[in-house]
């Protein structure tokens, strides 16, 4: 198997929609796992989802997904499920029936495909609303079978946009997990979400977008230290603080030091995260401080977005 | 080539439309279409009750109706509205996607709508062309001897024939135009213009018409007026391959335009 079989590729993918800017010149690498995709409103998220999916020609450049491009659909589609943000479906049908009636298209027989509905809306807990039109569900309860109608053929590669919106916190904490045991089986799954603090439990990877440019991609802890302009905030709390506040100013590197109110900790501003480990434990060891806890402060998606997209687009939440 | 699959696939898509035409209430105008020759004929036969004793009066009258209203308004106007709206009516209720999402070809995708289309327009005004003949000569007392000794039966399968043939192909002519233009009412209205003054058009162009292949079909001849261009009529062994042959042509570039359609409902 060639090392594109298993991957998803944007290579100078741009898409403009007449003059207007979808995404610019996006060349990404995505592996197996959970990787997010993270912008505010209108930053080109869904553009690139949509791209990705095959519901978008790109411009210019290419997308292949698992080594297939979206023009041979017989294959590409087998292997991708996507859960949309349109909140439409057909006229008239129930849950069950659309689910099934799908199923059938992908080529299932009608026994095939009446089982595969009945078990993926039980994955999702929807067996009671089932045979009710959809028409008459709630906003979570539409989420669901979306999501139930994006894994339902058991694709490999598993799109979501804005997964988590209108879910109550129980139904949160269901999605998340069998995003996590899809991810652990070696599924694909890219998300898009404006939640960040539920993005950075799950993600394995980011993706920063904004004004359509991939701003920043990897994982967290190694996106967060490319970003030499901002320093890294490590927070320590050890019995006498004071002691390593007034040495660690020795190194250039570090900018900034806040001792707790409550005196028992501090939090650490440095550009040299690795110089900043080696010169605290030589102070530890020096000064016999007892230490409880160690652990950078804005390693996580919430502040990485802060720094390079600032609050701007009202997405972080 | 995966034959199976694909007849399995159309078949999916087909049921899935059908299931979603007869739930959907905007179909109803194209129910009321097809009545609406029951109705009139029922009333036709109220209000001149002499004319429809005399086998050569009803069978006249009848082929008035059947040409001038089912086949040159009803069926087209159904067509129009019932085919545009296959991929138009997705993209306005923003359901394309579910279809564009499933591992098929594209142009398996028009083919099943158009499928669903044929079935439901062919099937719903041949029901109404055949029950409205009935309806034409029940009160007749020649009712028994036209159709199980005369040319009844052999009338009412051309009719009905013809009726199936016209859903075949208006039906790919608008599946085509509601791929290609956002309001398809535009285009519909040139070509009701174009179908309904055939008659009147120079011979050659007479021939770019659906309806001088169906006239062709039909049992009895209507009186087109005195500005009609009197034409040769093209044979039926040749003209229905000829309509079959286009029909093919314009579900084929349906499916290669459903093969470049993109999601930008909000462009839409």
């Amino acid at each position: 198997m060639a090392a594109e079989d298993r991957l998803i590729l944007f290579e100078g993918v741009s898409k403009f929609y007449g003059e207007v800017l979808g995404v610019n010149r996006v060349n990404l690498t995505i592996e197996p796992g959970i990787t997010s995709l993270v912008g505010p409103n209108g930053a080109g998220k869904t553009t690139l989802l949509n791209l990705m999916a095959g519901l978008l020609r790109p411009t210019k450049g290419k997308v292949s997904v698992l080594g297939v491009a979206p023009s041979d659909a017989e294959t590409f589609y087998r292997n991708i499920g996507y859960c949309s943000q349109f909140d439409s479906f057909p006229k008239g049908l129930s849950g069950y029936q659309l689910i099934s009636s799908v199923m059938a298209i992908h080529g299932y027989s009608r026994e095939e495909a009446k089982a595969r509905a009945a078990a993926v809306i039980d994955k999702v807990r929807m067996k009671e609303a089932a045979e009710r039109r959809i028409a008459g569900y709630s906003k979570g309860m539409r989420q669901r079978i979306k999501l139930a109608l994006a894994i339902a053929h058991d694709p490999k590669v598993l799109i979501l946009d804005e997964p988590l919106n209108g879910l109550d916190p129980m139904a949160r904490a269901e999605v998340i997990e069998l995003l996590r045991k899809s991810s652990e089986a070696g599924m694909h799954i890219v998300i898009s979400s404006h939640i960040l603090h539920e993005v950075d439990i799950i993600s394995d990877r980011i993706v920063m977008i904004s004004n359509g440019y991939v701003v920043a991609e990897g994982d967290i802890q190694g996106v967060r230290s490319e970003m030499e302009d901002h320093p890294m905030q490590i927070l320590i709390r050890c019995d006498r603080p004071s002691v390593v506040a007034a040495q660690i100013f020795q190194q250039d590197s570090v900018v900034e030091a806040k001792i707790h109110a409550d005196g028992k900790g501090l939090l650490v501003s440095t550009r040299n995260v690795d110089q900043f480990y080696g010169l605290f434990n030589r102070i530890v060891l020096e000064n016999h401080i007892s230490v409880e806890a160690v652990a950078p402060a804005d390693e996580n998606v919430h502040s990485v977005y802060e720094y390079l997209i600032g609050t701007a687009g009202g997405a972080a939440s | 080539m995966n034959w199976k699959l694909w007849a399995s696939q159309i078949g999916a898509i087909a049921r899935l439309e059908l299931k979603r035409v007869l739930l959907a209430r905007r179909w109803i105008g194209i129910y009321m279409v097809a009545l609406a020759p029951l109705f009139l004929m029922f009333v036709q036969s109220r209000l001149s009750y002499r004319r429809i004793q005399l086998l050569d009066g009803m069978t006249q009258t009848y082929a008035n109706l059947f040409q001038l209203f089912i086949l040159r308004f009803g069926i087209f106007i159904s067509c129009a509205i019932a085919f545009s709206q296959l991929f138009r009516g997705d993209v306005l209720e923003k359901t394309l996607h579910f279809y564009l999402l499933a591992p098929v070809r594209r142009e398996i995708i028009a083919f099943g709508k158009y499928t669903a289309g044929v079935l439901l327009i062919g099937v719903l005004f041949a029901a109404s062309t055949i029950a409205t003949h009935f309806l034409a000569y029940s009160r007749s007392p020649a009712f028994q001897s036209f159709y199980f000794e005369g040319p009844g039966i052999r009338h009412l399968t051309q009719y009905a024939a013809v009726a199936i043939l016209a859903s075949i192909a208006y039906g790919a002519v608008f599946l085509l135009a509601g791929l290609v233009f956002k309001n398809p009412g535009v285009p519909a209205f040139f070509l009701l213009a174009w179908e309904s003054l055939n008659f009147a058009l120079p011979p050659l162009l007479q021939r770019f018409s659906v309806v001088h292949y169906l006239q062709a079909l039909l049992p009895v001849a209507v009186d087109r007026g005195p500005f009609a261009i009197v034409t040769e009529s093209t044979s039926p062994v040749l003209g229905v391959p000829i309509l079959l042959i286009a029909t093919a042509a314009l579900v084929a570039t349906s499916g290669w335009l459903v093969r470049y359609t993109q999601i930008t409902y909000s462009a839409d």
